[in-house]
């Protein structure tokens, strides 16, 4: 039970340290930058919030898996692959919460003023010292609620996870899934406790958001 | 909007009274060799519905409820287990097919045939595919056998557990596991993966397919019917010609 909880941690936290700097980065391009195709771009960062995760799944498999295109290129330089390993639940859980950081940082990016932000360059600054000085500490609030919820939608993931990184008991049997386990082989104490377990984390992540909207 | 909803009732009901649907849950492993026999077992008014799934699956399904008519199962594990809860109408339980289980890789893999101990000893084979052994009988008829030849210790920090027996042949023609512990018939016309070794006879509990009617089935009678045409000289043809064996 424990080392499902340290698992998902782990997912979590790998899931955010890949996704905060290329999330936020996408949802400030979405905000601010007007360029060719960029209905197309917001259709492919939308795209995994509204596939079911088995589709999300199922796609992985077939371009990162071993016989997949990128999987194969993967395995031929790196020696990595993915399926089946603590790092393809990662990869399945960035995919799934990619959609809400994104979209929660495009928001809070949009709702700073713009010109705010020229009047810090006319002052001298570069982009990157007025994003950092400026933009990034007036959207703060808005930051948070998009990390937490891609925190959240991390540690929920299931449907993909299973497909892709599978069920592999120590490896990549992250909360969701050995709930699951647990239920399939008529553990009902371990999955109640797994369940209780995840419902507490979750009214934590719930609390945070709930605080961060009204403030 | 008045006449939708007078379309949609009428497709609903009509449905309902003109046909008997009787729902069969099999064994994934047995899907080809049912789909044929559905099309052959041929009565009035009577349409077949099939749900393949692994047998522990299925299992948890009609415990909780769920409105199934037949189960065949890939084990007896499941089906006795039902038959202790009452679930079963027991003069109904018979046998229908036996099958042999063997290794798989995929067609490119370097390996070749050799016996098991050899091939699960090799360092080439960094991962092997079983069924759940929770779940799947092929992953418990697998376990049983890889204990009995003294190998289970050896092989299972290499395993990776699959949904059902129809996933380790999945992720064997996918390449992401070297071998797989998969059925005889289940690799009918497949020419993406190929067979290396059989588990022997002396190590293996025998591989028997059990089905019953379940109690609490609306149609019992053609349920029987049905379960007995599956034992008639016809239907057990079609078995032997997938390559299973006769009970």
């Amino acid at each position: 039970v424990l080392h499902s909880l340290f698992l998902s941690i782990g997912v979590v936290f790998f899931t955010l340290l890949l996704l905060v700097p290329f999330g936020l980065w996408v949802g400030l391009v979405q905000a601010r930058r007007v360029y060719r195709g960029k209905l197309l771009v917001d259709v492919l960062i939308l795209l995994p919030l509204i596939l079911p995760p088995s589709v999300v799944g199922y796609f992985l498999l077939l371009f990162l898996g071993r016989a997949g295109p990128i999987g194969a290129l993967l395995e031929a330089f790196f020696g990595v692959r993915l399926v089946f390993s603590f790092w393809g639940a990662v990869i399945a859980a960035a995919v799934v919460a990619f959609p809400m950081m994104v979209k929660g940082a495009e928001a809070a990016f949009a709702r700073v003023d713009k010109e705010l932000e020229d009047a810090a360059l006319v002052d001298g600054l570069s982009a990157r010292g007025a994003f950092f000085r400026i933009t990034l500490p007036l959207a703060k609030r808005g930051v948070f609620a998009a990390i937490f919820l891609g925190a959240g939608r991390a540690l929920g993931e299931f449907g993909a996870t299973l497909m892709f990184a599978g069920n592999l008991p120590g490896k990549t049997d992250t909360l969701p899934l050995a709930i699951y386990s647990a239920f399939m082989i008529n553990d009902e104490r371990a999955a109640l406790s797994l369940a209780l377990l995840l419902t507490g984390v979750s009214v934590v992540l719930a609390l945070v958001l709930a605080k961060l909207s009204r403030e | 909007m008045r006449l939708i909803l007078l379309l949609l009732f009428c497709l609903v009901s009509c449905s309902k009274t003109e046909q008997t649907t009787i729902t069969v849950s099999a064994a994934v492993s047995l899907k080809d060799v049912l789909d044929e026999l559905g099309t052959k077992f041929r009565e009035e008014n009577i349409s077949m519905q099939f749900q393949f799934a692994s047998s522990g699956e299925l299992e948890k399904q009609i415990m909780g409820g769920a409105p199934i008519d037949v189960f065949i199962s890939a084990s007896s594990t499941q089906l006795e287990r039902l038959q202790r809860n009452n679930m079963l109408e027991d003069d109904t339980i018979s046998k229908l097919a036996t099958n042999r289980l063997i290794v798989i890789t995929y067609q490119k893999s370097e390996l070749s045939s050799s016996d098991l101990t050899t091939l699960l000893s090799g360092a080439e084979v960094s991962r092997i595919a079983i069924g759940d052994p929770a779940l799947v009988p092929a992953g418990e008829y697998a376990q049983k056998g890889l204990e009995a030849l003294g190998l289970w210790e050896r092989v299972s920090p290499r395993l990776v557990n699959a949904s059902n027996v129809r996933q380790v042949l999945d992720l064997v023609s996918r390449q992401e596991v070297e071998l797989g512990f998969v059925y005889e018939t289940d690799i009918n016309n497949r020419s993406d993966v190929r067979k290396l070794a059989e588990l022997p006879k002396s190590s293996t509990l025998p591989i028997v397919y059990p089905a019953a009617v379940i109690k609490q089935s609306k149609h019992p009678e053609v349920s029987k019917r049905f379960l007995i045409f599956l034992q008639s000289p016809e239907a057990q043809e079609v078995f032997l010609k997938y390559g299973f064996g006769a009970p």
